[in-house]
């Protein structure tokens, strides 16, 4: 079977936000970093990340939002992870996550409260984001987890 | 001119017709004649023998007597499958549909973990199979593994039931095999959905197909049927699907279009439509649908499921004490057929509001989301707005010379105005009549005279 040791993510762009570039970025960057990717595009809920996750046996969903209004789109996504079945799923979040220039220390505090295990800039690097996220499942899962 | 036979033998008639055609020559084959007797539920045969020898006298003399005969049979409305699978959203709405596309009926269906409740309600369906999904290819173990470990524990399943696991093909070995060594009956399927955006099933259709064949045929004489015929029979809407496939195969200029099959229980729909993607501002949510999709609402139909049907007319006719009686009419006589004006009304609105209803569950959805860069579309399901060729079939809708489905009472649902869900039902409808009934028939021929039994069956459209 292909895609054996892979591990799985599921991608996409949460709420009402139709940004498609940077999503279709993301998703040839992971998987050139090896990771199975099940991108599910634009203007996603956060009901269509958990169902896909659950059929996929996804180790992270990665969570992007570039319209500022992120808070309310993504509060709550780690709670309903919980009631799902699937709590110790990794979560990233990343984007233009609040309007304006806030502080970015107080921005990724907040989203870390919500239940994100970590926060990404819009300006970060995606090779480093992508090594953490291998190094994440393999301590939150064990070595060799990609199903 | 080489003359055959198709015989439907249904849960109330058993109907046949006999075709000829000319070999040398791919035409629309000639109905020579038709028949219908009651069906004898007891034991097959006999309705089947009956409508038989009735054709076989329009075979004329001097023309060799050894007729091809293809039938089918809807056995009690068809399999009784129970589907299972993880998410509601996918792998179960998926197994739904793979089983109304294998010609059979959904008694039930549950999803992630399968309780002791479940259980008990899954045996009280008396499923004849239970179709076991769930994970994609490398996906989701633990869900299956929980469920088989539940579907073992039942004695109801051992004995009477087949399990068809259609489910993440990393466990399509370890769970077969653990339920074959308890004595379970199993078959092995493809992945119904083997990628979170792909669905495939066809091949746990033609497992189901096969469970089919294997279990009718034991009971009620269809096994004295298969051996004389040598053939064995379709399960009625599989026939539908075949001629609806051959259709789009063999006469690609008719384009697409909706066929509805109403019935005095229920109502199925097919449509042969693609799903037409990259319109600007609508996102696609949701499952893929299969180029032919067939669903079944057993809640309407002309008479056993007059009462239901009844809660959906416009409240001025429902209130009407004219209306009430002619409900209660036909059903306590289900085979009633009104013989004034008023009688004939009250059936065209049946009509009417079963295929508004029917249609508007078949169809998908268009909603308008309000962003940050204007308005949006998210739809889920099928778009059939263009499509315009809708073909009335079944006992009614053939008969009806006085229907035409205009599609006029779905003007409502089918406007953006008229609210936030859009319902994508067609905007302009071209009504015609399989009015001769022969559907189901030319079905059973696909697999013999596939481009004969198309071309029959969009000639004789009126």
């Amino acid at each position: 079977m292909a895609d054996e040791k892979k591990e799985t993510i599921v991608l996409g762009v949460v709420g009402a936000d139709c940004h498609a570039v940077g999503n279709k970025i993301l998703e040839r960057v992971f998987d050139e970093q090896g990771f199975k990717v099940v991108n599910l595009g634009v203007m996603v809920s956060q009901d269509e990340f958990i169902d896909a996750a659950i059929e996929t046996n996804a180790q992270a969903i990665l969570v992007s939002s570039l319209y500022g209004q992120g808070e309310l789109d993504c509060e709550g996504l780690r709670e309903r992870c919980i009631e799902r079945g699937i709590e110790d799923i990794i979560l990233y979040v990343g984007g233009n996550l609040v309007i304006g220039k806030a502080d970015y220390d107080e921005t990724e505090r907040k989203f870390k409260a919500m239940g994100y295990d970590r926060v990404f800039r819009p300006d970060c690097d995606l090779i480093e984001a992508a090594n953490s996220l291998h190094q994440d499942i393999r301590e939150r899962f064990g070595e060799g987890s990609g199903k | 001119m080489a003359y055959v036979m198709s015989v439907d033998i249904g849960s109330t008639y058993t109907k046949g017709a006999l075709f000829g055609y000319d070999e040398n020559r791919t035409a629309p084959m000639e109905l020579l004649e038709k028949s219908v007797t009651a069906t004898t539920v007891e034991h097959l045969p006999a309705g089947f023998e009956r409508v038989s020898a009735e054709l076989m006298k329009s075979v004329p003399a001097g023309a060799s007597r050894d007729i091809s005969i293809s039938f089918s049979s809807s056995a009690k409305g068809g399999l009784a499958i129970y589907a299972l699978g993880i998410v509601p959203e996918l792998t179960l709405k998926t197994a739904k549909l793979t089983a109304l596309s294998a010609g059979g009926k959904v008694v039930g269906f549950s999803s992630y973990k399968l309780t002791a409740k479940d259980l008990r309600e899954l045996e009280a369906s008396s499923p004849d199979v239970v179709l076991l999904a769930g994970g994609t290819n490398g996906g989701n173990e633990s869900f299956l593994r929980h469920n088989a470990k539940q579907l073992l524990r039942s004695d109801y399943l051992r004995q009477r039931a087949t399990i068809v696991f259609a489910g993440n093909e990393v466990l399509a070995e370890e769970i077969p095999e653990e339920l074959t060594g308890a004595g379970f009956d199993v078959r092995v399927a493809d992945n119904i959905m083997p990628e979170i955006d792909a669905i495939n099933p066809q091949n746990a259709r033609e497992h189901i197909r096969d469970v089919f064949l294997q279990r009718i045929v034991k009971g009620k004489g269809l096994d004295v049927l298969v051996s004389k015929v040598g053939k064995s029979p379709n399960p009625t809407p599989y026939a539908v699907i075949s001629l609806v496939e051959a259709i789009s195969k063999y006469a690609p200029d008719f384009g697409e279009f909706i066929l509805i099959d109403l019935g005095g229980a229920t109502t199925d729909v097919y449509s042969y439509a693609r799903e037409h993607h990259g319109a600007e501002r609508v996102v696609y949510r949701g499952l893929p649908e299969p180029i032919v999709k067939r669903t079944v609402e057993g809640d309407l139909g002309m008479r056993v499921s007059a009462h239901s049907v009844a809660d959906f007319v416009d409240e001025v006719t429902a209130q009407d004490p004219e209306f009430r009686r002619f409900i209660e009419i036909i059903n306590n006589d289900t085979s009633y057929l009104p013989d004034d004006e008023r009688g004939r009304a009250y059936d065209r609105l049946m009509a009417q509001t079963c295929i508004d209803m029917a249609l508007q569950r078949h169809v998908g959805t268009q909603k308008r989301v309000f962003t940050a860069m204007g308005d949006a579309f998210i739809q889920q399901g099928k778009d059939l707005r263009a499509v315009s060729k809708l073909i009335g079939s079944g006992g009614y809708l053939s008969r009806a010379d006085d229907f035409i489905y205009s599609g006029e009472s779905m003007a409502g649902v089918g406007a953006l105005s008229s609210g936030e869900q859009v319902y994508l039902v067609p905007q302009h409808i071209d009504y015609c009549r399989d009015s001769q009934y022969i559907f189901p028939l030319l079905g059973n021929l696909v697999d013999d005279l596939a481009e004969r039994a198309v071309l029959t069956a969009l000639e004789s459209l009126t």
